[in-house]
């Protein structure tokens, strides 16, 4: 005995399966750009400068004038360095190997004036010594910058694009 | 013998909470020292900020208090236990005795963690916004009145953001 053919769909149930489709085609590349415009790539890091040295961590050789012109007469040396791509309330945190941690926290990626507010936290030993709000534009650095009492500095550096 | 004073002898010195007066190792060390006397000003400050916003403690008379309107609560239901409509005697019997209990934990609970709380738990720094423009390289410092912006000027760092783009790259680089 022969199979009989299946039915087509109903037409109303076609409509629906295609409005469905349409929605899912229509909305993923939104959706996908809306994940991207609410997440930013922030960088944190610490360096050592030390006064009157002209010794360079190799790791930060690339970037040595640069930081020469920021601090001139000093030697660097990279402590810890993390950057990730964030969402609002997410946070990356650097230990600076001498018991204190710095964290930077993306708080609003853009906002009308297109900066980037970002959240920026020190602690020692896990207690709260210092905290800002900073609204920065992308790419570009600020840096915190902690004396140490032997002379040399910790400089944190922080930016988002 | 006592530990010589440093900075770091002082600051623990600081966040252990209240220290000695004038004349002391530490009073000579923060003359001397800016940056340990501006942590002591604002340790100092956290200090009357904690004071004037912490939760008030239970004291003697009114932890009595609470304990006198328990017992006439407890007192009230045992003369009424038909309106309580316990399921039976013996658990009529014993439920002020475990209200009682209940209670007892609950006190000693909040007793437990007021004397757990540690001197340095305190509120959080209050936080300044620093705006940044465009091009500008900012080196933020802890000053005594709060975090302080030092504004480099564009002349001093010629291609700053050349420079922030640079130092973005290769510090991604590093990190990944």
């Amino acid at each position: 005995m022969p199979i009989p053919p299946r039915p087509d769909p109903p037409v109303a149930r076609r409509t629906a399966l295609a409005l469905g489709l349409a929605w899912v085609v229509a909305g993923l590349p939104r959706a996908v750009a809306q994940d991207a415009s609410s997440s930013m790539q922030v960088t944190l890091f610490g360096v050592v400068a030390t006064p009157n040295s002209k010794v360079i961590d190799p790791k930060l050789a690339s970037i040595a004038p640069q930081l020469r012109r920021l601090l001139p007469d000093h030697g660097f040396r990279l402590v810890d360095a993390r950057s990730k791509r964030l969402r609002p309330g997410d946070a990356i945190a650097c230990d600076l190997k001498d018991g204190s941690a710095a964290e930077a926290q993306l708080i609003q990626p853009a906002a009308a004036d297109g900066k980037i507010r970002l959240r920026f936290a020190l602690t020692q030993g896990g207690v709260p010594q210092f905290a800002t709000v900073v609204a920065t534009p992308p790419n570009q650095l600020f840096f915190y910058d902690r004396p140490h009492p032997d002379g040399s500095r910790m400089l944190i550096g922080i930016g988002a694009r | 013998m006592g530990v010589a004073m440093n900075c770091r002898v002082a600051a623990e010195s600081l966040l252990a909470g209240p220290h000695e007066g004038p004349g002391s190792a530490l009073a000579d060390h923060l003359a001397g020292c800016p940056a340990c006397a501006s942590l002591a000003e604002r340790s100092a400050r956290l200090d009357r900020a904690w004071a004037l916003t912490r939760p008030h403690e239970l004291t003697g008379p009114a932890l009595d208090a609470a304990w006198a309107r328990l017992d006439a609560a407890l007192d009230s239901a045992a003369r009424r236990p038909e309106v309580l409509a316990f399921p039976g005697p013996r658990l009529a019997r014993t439920m002020p005795i475990l209200a009682r209990a209940a209670a007892v934990l609950v006190a000693g609970a909040i007793g437990l963690g007021a004397w757990n709380r540690s001197p340095i738990d305190r509120p959080a720094l209050a936080e300044s916004v620093i705006e940044i423009g465009v091009g500008e390289t900012v080196l933020i410092r802890q000053a005594a009145e709060g975090p302080a912006a030092e504004r480099l000027a564009m002349a001093d760092i010629p291609d700053s953001v050349g420079l922030a783009v640079d130092v973005l790259n290769v510090i991604e680089t590093l990190a990944n």
